[in-house]
């Protein structure tokens, strides 16, 4: 159970860390897309090695992480301005 | 199957669908980003070619900007400027100029700076400045805006300056329709009293009638931008992503909720950490203004 808090510990750095990019990189709407990738792409990641280190994961894991981590970035492109 | 029976497959871990909500299956979601991907590229190609249908409310209007510039001047005890028809003339030359090579900045690629528009405009200055804006829906969020970046504000409140000069103009900046706010702040080298100033501006139009004509319709064209789309798409897309976002985060909540209480073993991924992170991307989502400042 500590270990499971340690993982979501580790998850909140990283999306704390992206929002706090986010905001500082706002106006700057090609910078905020990057921003929105490089944190989807580490919670897909941190999903991955979370259920790895689980020893539960499982290949619809990963394709359930992958997916949500394409509708994240497509409902953030939709409202991102060009 | 009854609409209960239906709405408890969708939505709650059950027996019917393994135990987990059917609207989180794997095939589910890969339903969400084809749609989404569809929408996405849909309403980008319904906004180019039908604006009139599908695109940005936007209602800009110089004398709204006016009013509102100087109602933060005078809120800080700072003097109102006066519209200047030369200042307007630079900013509109400006904004024609943005459009006319592409680009979003303050010096043009060919390194023309503001300043060379103010002078070019007839407008001899001791202290000049410039404030831009694009894609705003509002005159007021135009100026709101301004006021909450401090580069912008100190524009805005300058002692120094005794005129403003606007330009709202509607074009296709980098392949996007976008609606331009110029804004040209200045003093002249020597101020002219507000009489002196009425009587050289005043006979002056009066007398070319046609020019007068002329530049009264130039003015009005760079005056304001109205449009007003069937469907605003700002609005639209926010909705349906929120309510989206919204209802996911539903059926996570619950499901986290049912699954622990239940103690239902499955391979699946973490909900409270699908949670976090719909909630994270909520908070950027919120963030985002379609409009940006220069």
């Amino acid at each position: 159970m500590k270990k499971e808090w340690f993982y979501l510990f580790i998850l909140f750095i990283i999306l704390a860390g992206g929002i706090a990019t986010f905001f500082a990189t706002a106006g700057n709407t090609f910078a905020q897309r990057i921003v929105g990738v490089v944190t989807t792409v580490s919670y897909v990641v941190w999903g991955i090695l979370h259920h790895s280190l689980k020893e539960d994961l499982h290949v619809k894991v990963v394709i359930e992480y992958v997916l949500l981590g394409c509708i994240a970035l497509l409902l953030l492109f939709i409202i991102i301005p060009s | 199957m009854t609409i209960f029976s239906l709405a408890v497959h969708l939505f709650l871990p059950h027996h019917s669908n393994n135990h987990r909500p059917k609207a989180l299956h794997i095939d589910a979601l890969f339903i969400y980003v084809l749609l989404f991907g569809l929408f996405y590229f849909g309403t980008n190609a319904l906004e180019r070619r039908m604006p009139d249908v599908l695109g940005y409310a936007t209602d800009i209007h110089v004398e709204k900007l006016i009013a509102a510039t100087n109602a933060k001047r005078q809120a800080a005890g700072l003097a109102p400027l006066s519209l200047d028809a030369e200042l307007s003339e630079a900013a509109r030359k400006k904004a024609a100029d943005m459009f006319a090579k592409n680009y979003w900045a303050h010096n043009s690629p060919t390194g023309r700076t503001p300043w060379e528009f103010v002078s070019g405009a007839g407008y001899s200055y001791t202290v000049a400045g410039e404030n831009l804006a694009k894609n705003f829906s509002d005159s007021q969020s135009v100026v709101d805006a301004w006021m909450a970046s401090s580069t912008h504000r100190d524009n805005l409140m300058k002692v120094g300056y005794r005129d403003i000069g606007f330009a709202v103009v509607n074009g296709i900046l980098n392949g996007e329709e976008t609606t331009l706010v110029v804004q040209m702040f200045g003093s002249r080298v020597r101020p002219q009293s507000r009489e002196q100033t009425q009587k050289v501006t005043v006979p002056l139009l009066a007398a070319v009638s046609d020019q007068a004509s002329a530049v009264k319709a130039a003015a009005s064209a760079y005056s304001s931008v109205t449009k007003k789309p069937w469907i605003d798409l700002g609005v639209f897309n926010r909705t349906i992503v929120y309510v989206f976002i919204g209802v996911l985060l539903g059926v996570f909540g619950v499901d986290a909720w049912l699954t622990r209480r239940r103690r239902i073993v499955r391979v699946s991924g973490h909900s409270i950490a699908h949670i976090a992170f719909f909630v994270a991307l909520l908070i950027l989502i919120s963030s985002i203004q379609r409009g940006s400042l220069l």
